[in-house]
């Protein structure tokens, strides 16, 4: 007797075929690795090759060879539970004198058994429950007595996909994202596949079971961070992949949904504008919705956020050190060189931050004893990291880390404070003699340490001359932070003279817009 | 009584180990795009492929072993009295289960055993192991010796970025590095199967001292060290230079870690 499995194989294999790509894009990570229906397929394709065109000896010969190949082929989580089910089924079905109603309802059973051993701990709303209530009701179709293989196949799949669309109820990642389980959905639809292939049928597949992501569910969990910015590009034309890649790699949260030639995009981003730009030159653009997420965390009051454990206040001037600074998790007081903040201020700030310990960067040496004294006005415990300019502040925030342990945290951000050479180029305003040097009014002061290294007509000039030093100790890590008055040729000719100065030196620029100092820098 | 050793191609393998007729390496695979694939460390060089991982805009992704490529594993190694597995930490990827279902699917035992570790960490686990079975210790004994090894085992690296951990969904707790406004330089750790921080340095420099500074006591005391890089050799002997190392086990970091670590990343395990 010549057994063919094949025929059986190649439908559940086109059937997952025909639907790969939607079954990759039901993942609720905001990660763009859908891989469920590849991993399926692949599995799946496995087990074709080994069977196409072959016939085998016995029933016993051609299950064991078709389960064989879908372990050996099995790809992915999903493709192994896929391979597993491929495998119960098999081993059932290799008894069997033939493939009847019952046959059909023991090989699922089968394949739910194995599916479930397989896994180490099961968790429902997922693949395994598909399977599980397939069985059941094919079960309960075929003990019936006068159900047919079409009718019981036909059971099954009807079952299998309601249980699908139930995954979210079992599933709080699902719901949240507002999928149905991936792996779930590929095991409804090789029983669309095999209920095809066992009535010579074509299967109507449903439009609308799988839902577009939630984006109301993913909000609610998101962590307010810059804009959120959403989008449609209509008359999409470009690659889609690398479109994809560029959103994500410039914002978190980031969600891109394509559907013919319209694409839709969500992500949270600290510019907006940049992600609106680059999406327009590839179609256009509808449906453009811009929130502020750190705004609207501020408008919905204190009582919800939890007390942190750690929390910073930073004296900081300039909208793009503003920026900076919240971006790396610190409160902002307005206020620096000439302008300094009362202790009011910063003792708001303080209670702003909603933590029992927070560390105050002055950033400024006029602001540190007013940092200081701080600490006796509000209930939580001050540290000073005694910041003199805000670059310093900036260099010292990347030890900072809110979940950490307070004290180790504040000891770290101590660490970096001491460790780092300060510098700044700012304008005379009038003719003075600072020891033993004439300073015109209007002339470029070069400071590093807070001591005068630089007297020179142009910011370019007194750059090098503090960067020349810096070089001369031996730094790894330059920072500058461009000041208001700052233009782009002067900032470009100061880089090419440290490059020239050092090769080797990584220098790193922001756009600060702090007034009255052009350039701030730090050394590490 | 003799014993057999199963691990997956991301253990880092010292010379000599894949000629043993008493190991048997089961590959994971790696892919660019759904068309390609490639066994880890068998189908491409190493130099080809941070090749491509430095040109390529797409991230690769990566697969564990089906059970069957174990299980013809275990089958191949009939001659021996006991298998013991030692798998990638089943933290980033589903090589244990692979290797634990097909542990069941064979009739004789076989002991799989987490590393909580990857390439150079469980390299170490895996010499351990290997050791104890030429000083002709019993199979209870390599056991023991491999799980010693798990619990003493610490790797720390360098990443030139977050980046490739970012995407992979392999970042675990060391996703608050994420997110600083200036560029920084982490040093991370594996620590019981998973990636956690360090340590954020800024420059290069820091970052190598931070390592230095780190391992010297274990350097210092002789234990066991094993290096490791991707397309980053000049940092790994200055590394190994620092901690006065001179005869040093160094692993070029395959395609499978590799894709989720990024280019330019380095770093020591000691035991």
């Amino acid at each position: 007797m010549a057994i063919e499995v094949a025929y059986m194989v190649a439908a559940a294999h086109a059937a997952v075929k025909a639907r790969v790509a939607r079954i990759d894009a039901l993942n609720v990570y905001p990660v763009p690795d859908g891989d469920t229906g590849t991993n399926m397929l692949l599995t799946l394709g496995s087990a074709l090759e080994e069977t196409s065109g072959k016939s085998y000896g016995s029933r016993e010969e051609a299950s064991k060879a078709c389960a064989r190949a879908a372990l050996m082929g099995a790809r992915g989580n999903s493709g192994v539970i896929l391979s597993q089910m491929i495998r119960g089924a098999c081993e059932v079905l290799a008894d069997r004198s033939s493939l009847d109603a019952e046959a059909f309802a023991a090989g699922l059973e089968g394949a739910r058994e194995r599916a479930y051993s397989s896994v180490h701990e099961p968790v429902e709303g997922t693949m395994l429950t598909v399977i599980k209530d397939a069985a059941l009701a094919a079960r309960e179709a075929a003990d019936g007595g006068d159900a047919d293989l079409a009718t019981v196949a036909d059971v099954a799949r009807q079952a299998a996909h309601d249980s699908v669309g139930r995954t979210p109820q079992s599933l709080d990642v699902l719901r949240e994202a507002g999928v149905v389980d991936a792996g779930g959905l590929g095991v409804a639809v090789i029983l669309d596949g095999l209920y095809a292939c066992i009535t010579g049928q074509k299967i109507e597949v449903p439009e609308t079971e799988e839902k577009a992501p939630n984006l109301e569910a993913i909000h609610a969990e998101e962590e307010a961070w810059g804009y959120c910015t959403e989008l449609l590009v209509e008359g999409f034309d470009g690659d889609v992949e690398e479109f994809t890649e560029h959103v994500y790699a410039s914002g978190r949260s980031v969600f891109v949904v394509a559907d013919d030639d319209v694409v839709k995009v969500h992500l949270h981003t600290q510019d907006p504008g940049e992600a609106l730009s680059y999406a327009g030159g590839f179609g256009r653009l509808a449906g453009v919705k811009v929130d502020d997420m750190e705004a609207q965390v501020r408008a919905r009051g204190e009582e919800k956020r939890p007390a942190a454990r750690l929390g910073v206040v930073a004296a900081s001037r300039g909208e793009g050190n503003r920026a900076l600074f919240e971006q790396m998790g610190a409160v902002v007081v307005e206020g620096g060189q000439g302008e300094n903040p009362s202790a009011a201020e910063l003792t708001g700030a303080v209670e702003k931050t909603g933590a029992r310990s927070v560390v105050m960067l002055p950033n400024n040496k006029n602001i540190v004893p007013t940092a200081q004294q701080v600490g006796e006005l509000v209930e939580a415990q001050i540290h000073v990291v005694p910041t003199t300019n805000i670059a310093a502040g900036l260099a010292v925030m990347v030890g900072f880390d809110a979940e950490g342990e307070p004290d180790e945290v504040v000891g770290e951000m101590l660490e970096i404070s001491e460790s780092l050479c300060v510098g700044e180029v700012t304008r005379s305003v009038r003719d003075a003699r600072i020891g033993d040097r004439e300073v015109p009014e209007g002339a470029y002061m070069g400071f590093l340490g807070g001591e005068l290294m630089a007297v020179e007509e142009g910011v370019r000039d007194a750059a090098l001359v503090l960067a020349k030093e810096i070089v001369g100790e031996g730094a790894d890590v330059l920072t500058l932070l461009g000041g208001e008055e700052l233009v782009e040729a002067d900032l470009a000719a100061i880089l090419d003279g440290i490059k020239d100065l050092d090769g080797d030196l990584e220098v790193e620029t922001r756009d600060g817009g702090q007034p009255l100092y052009p350039l701030q820098m730090v050394a590490e | 009584m003799t014993t057999a050793v199963v691990t997956d191609s991301t253990t880092s393998l010292a010379p000599g180990v894949l000629e043993r007729p008493d190991v048997r390496v089961v590959p994971l695979t790696f892919h660019f795009g759904a068309d390609e694939t490639y066994r880890d460390k068998v189908d491409m060089s190493n130099e080809e492929f941070y090749e491509r991982l430095g040109d390529s805009d797409v991230f690769p992704t990566t697969a564990q072993p089906a059970p069957g490529a174990f299980v013809e594993a275990y089958e191949a190694l009939s001659d021996y009295d006991d298998v013991l597995v030692l798998t990638l930490s089943s933290e980033f990827s589903g090589t244990h289960d692979s290797a634990r279902q097909a542990a069941g699917m064979v009739d004789r035992p076989v002991h799989v055993l987490d590393t909580r570790s990857a390439e150079m960490g469980s390299g170490l686990i895996l010499l351990e192991a290997l050791r104890c079975i030429d000083e002709g210790g019993d199979f209870e004994d390599v056991r023991r010796a491999a799980e010693r090894a798990v619990g003493g085992a610490r790797v720390l690296f360098a990443v030139g970025t977050l980046e490739y951990l970012a995407k992979s969904g392999r970042i675990g707790r060391a996703q608050r590095l994420l997110g600083t406004a200036l560029d920084v330089r982490p040093v991370l750790e594996v620590a019981d199967g998973e990636i956690v921080p360090f340590k954020r340095t800024r420059g290069r420099k820091r970052q190598m001292a931070t390592i230095v500074e780190e391992v010297r006591p274990a350097a210092e005391a002789g234990r066991p060290l094993y290096f490791g890089h991707i397309a980053a050799p000049e940092l790994l002997s200055e590394l190994a230079e620092r901690l006065g190392v001179e005869e040093k086990l160094v692993a070029e970091i395959g395609g499978v870690v590799g894709s989720h670590v990024g280019l330019g990343a380095y770093g020591v395990a000691h035991l």
